[in-house]
């Protein structure tokens, strides 16, 4: 068990190493001379050569890329992921800022969709084919199908503008997060929805769910202990890689709902070549995303116990 | 036998399906006494698994649309899915086939045991917080139906049961997992045990063995059984009456006896002729020409006479006599006269069955 879990720990070690290269790479990727760039833009006219050279040398433009690679991730290690070339802040302090209100997105989005999707791909299933499940399968392909800032316009119109129940645009109390986190949460309440369904009526023919029927045990007993349990192994995956995507989308939502948040603090230093912050937040929702699946890895361990307590029988 | 503890009459069975209804029980009718083990016999295909369901109400999806099952004097058939549920596990069980899937693979053993235990324990009904065993939500009172499963998983022959309550299903050899199963039938000492097919997956060893227990608990405890097999070894060592069927029907019924050293149907002498025993080495096995039928839409006249070499034209169409042969022996067939002798084709000679009687004194048991 301590095996496994400390090759789980040291190969989550290697990718993380991986996310940084990639990470860092971005900025020698990307068109054009951040220098020139940068002092443009501050200057609002072309840099001269000296500017660009002190430039460079302040930021280390001129070592080799190794070098430059190993000083940041010194820095990122410690926790120092540079400033902002125009914020005359430190990223994380930026990212501090910004990442309370994605995390409350994301986790309240996911919330919905856990809590929404879940029954009703249970219902969908044990009610297979009747009114119920063919409802839910409109609605829940509905939900897969629009796409999230069309969602959030739509939900804006109707509960903000005609309706006047909930505020357009901003954070600050719940009602603030009702309209982004629905938005958020639609597609992925009909994604879980869909796969319970799916892996339910697949465990409902097992062989020892009939064993249980057998026993004189009660149907709801039936379907949400000795099915369910087994239901969610695959739902989990699902979910662990849906929380990874959930700051992919919290990009558009937040930019619908002019909402500050991670989103909003990647696109709008994307635009400005503030290139401190866009690796500060890539390597931050890539760290997110690999621990969040070694999180999965190691929660099926608890559902299935063929994971945690591998090997032959005894008999 | 006075009043039967099971009495089934003219049961029927269907499923529907994408390409028609199948008409897996046929009308089959059979009666069981108390402390009798009553054997149904037939390939795969022929109705006896839809038969063992239907007698505990998990024919799903599948349906009963005649006949009844009256067992202890009570109509099952009418029953409502609540009155299902207090028979069944509990006057009531069943054994399936297949220990490698009959099992839920994330529960320990022990739990899936002492459910069975607790399912029928008092007034309070099944909760399902007291059945998710959330630690914060309730989910007490499993010590005692823990040790009880361990007392009965150490009756049915599993070693070290204290230690093997805490394993789960795949952490155990297939006789194992069966004799668990075995155990989970066993908890509330039912009346009568349904057991389909409970060697079939198992090594030649552990068959002995289990067949040794469920002889070992009929004596014991005087539990009745329906023992379902494509086995005809099984059935022999373990059988007082024999249902040979066949496309959802019986085709012949008589006490063990009877049937193996008399057997009358011409299917019942095709499926003893496909035993090996006896057979020397050199000639080849016997198999009954053509297949089973698909039983779509039930079938008219005798279901065996496609492949049956007496048959006439009056076989296929109309209805099939029974005739009660011998007492308490009858044949479904209306060729009866053109069919050999029972006794000239019966394999097993009475070496043969003095060998079964010393199985069935128990010496085997372990």
């Amino acid at each position: 068990m301590s095996h496994y879990l400390l090759s789980r720990l040291g190969s989550t070690l290697v990718v993380l190493l991986g996310v940084t290269v990639l990470t860092y790479s971005m900025l020698f990727l990307a068109p054009g001379d951040p220098a020139e760039t940068v002092l443009r833009q501050q200057m609002g006219h072309p840099p001269s050569e000296e500017a660009l050279a002190d430039f460079r040398e302040r930021h280390g433009f001129d070592d080799p890329f190794p070098v430059q690679y190993a000083n940041w991730l010194a820095d990122v290690v410690r926790g120092d992921l540079g400033s902002s070339y125009f914020q005359k802040q430190p990223v994380s302090s930026l990212i501090a800022q910004a990442l309370p209100n994605t995390l409350t997105l994301g986790l309240s989005s996911m919330a919905v969709a856990v809590v929404v999707g879940l029954p009703a791909g249970v219902v969908s299933a044990v009610h297979r084919d009747g009114l119920l499940d063919q409802m839910a399968q409109v609605v829940s392909l509905a939900g897969v199908s629009m796409p999230n800032f069309w969602l959030g316009y739509l939900l804006i119109i109707v509960f903000s503008l005609r309706l006047d129940l909930l505020p357009v645009a901003g954070a600050g109390g719940l009602d603030h997060l009702v309209l982004p986190a629905l938005t958020l949460g639609t597609s992925m309440t009909a994604v879980i929805a869909r796969l319970v369904r799916t892996t339910m009526l697949d465990v409902l023919d097992e062989a020892y769910v009939r064993t249980a029927r057998s026993k004189g045990l009660r149907e709801r007993i039936v379907v949400y202990k000795h099915a369910l349990r087994n239901a969610l192994i695959p739902v989990i995956t699902v979910v662990g890689l849906q929380l990874g995507y959930v700051l992919n989308g919290a990009v558009v939502v937040e930019i619908v709902f002019q909402r500050p948040g991670l989103g909003k603090l990647l696109v709008d230093a994307v635009f400005a070549r503030d290139y401190p912050i866009v690796q500060g937040v890539v390597l931050l929702v890539g760290v997110l995303f690999v621990l969040t699946n070694l999180l999965v890895d190691l929660s099926y361990r608890y559902v299935d116990p063929r994971i945690s307590r591998p090997g032959g029988y005894d008999g | 036998m006075t009043n039967p503890l099971l009495r089934v009459a003219d049961l029927q069975t269907r499923y529907r399906t994408r390409d028609g209804v199948v008409h897996a029980v046929d009308g089959i009718s059979f009666d069981v006494a108390e402390d009798e083990i009553v054997g149904i016999v037939g390939e795969s295909g022929c109705g006896k698994s839809a038969t063992a369901l239907s007698l505990l109400g998990l024919q799903d999806p599948g349906e009963i649309v005649g006949g009844s099952i009256r067992f202890d004097g009570t109509d099952l058939t009418d029953a409502t899915e609540r009155e299902w549920r207090g028979v069944r596990g509990d006057r009531l069980s069943m054994v399936f086939q297949n220990p490698e899937s009959t099992l839920n693979p994330v529960f320990t053993v022990g739990e899936q045991i002492a459910e069975s235990v607790k399912v029928h324990e008092g007034e309070s009904g099944q909760r399902l917080r007291d059945f998710l065993r959330v630690p914060w939500l309730g989910g007490d009172g499993w010590d005692a139906p823990i040790e009880r499963a361990v007392d009965l998983m150490r009756e049915v022959g599993i070693p070290n049961p204290g230690l093997r309550a805490d394993a789960y299903p795949h952490e155990l050899s297939g006789g194992l997992r069966q004799r668990a199963t075995l155990a989970i039938a066993l908890a509330a000492e039912p009346d009568l045990l349904v057991a389909d097919e409970p060697t079939t997956a198992l090594d030649t060893t552990t068959q002995a063995q289990i067949l040794a227990k469920l002889r070992e608990i009929n004596r014991d405890r005087g539990t009745a059984m329906v023992v379902i097999s494509h086995d005809l070894g099984v059935v022999a060592e373990l059988c007082d009456r024999v249902l040979v069927m066949y496309a959802g029907q019986v085709m012949e019924r008589g006490t063990t006896e009877a049937v193996f050293t008399n057997p009358s149907h011409p299917y019942t002498q095709a499926l003893l002729a496909c035993t090996t025993r006896g057979v020397d080495r050199t000639s080849d096995l016997d198999a009954i020409g053509g297949e089973v039928p698909d039983l779509l839409g039930g079938t008219d006249g005798c279901p065996f006479a496609p492949r049956c070499r007496h048959a006439t034209d009056d076989c296929v169409s109309g209805s099939v006599p029974t005739r009660e042969i011998d007492d308490g022996h009858d044949v479904a067939c209306g060729e009866l006269d053109a069919v050999p002798d029972g006794r000239s084709v019966s394999p097993v000679d009475d070496s043969d069955r003095s060998a079964r009687r010393a199985v069935r004194g128990g010496s085997t048991d372990d």
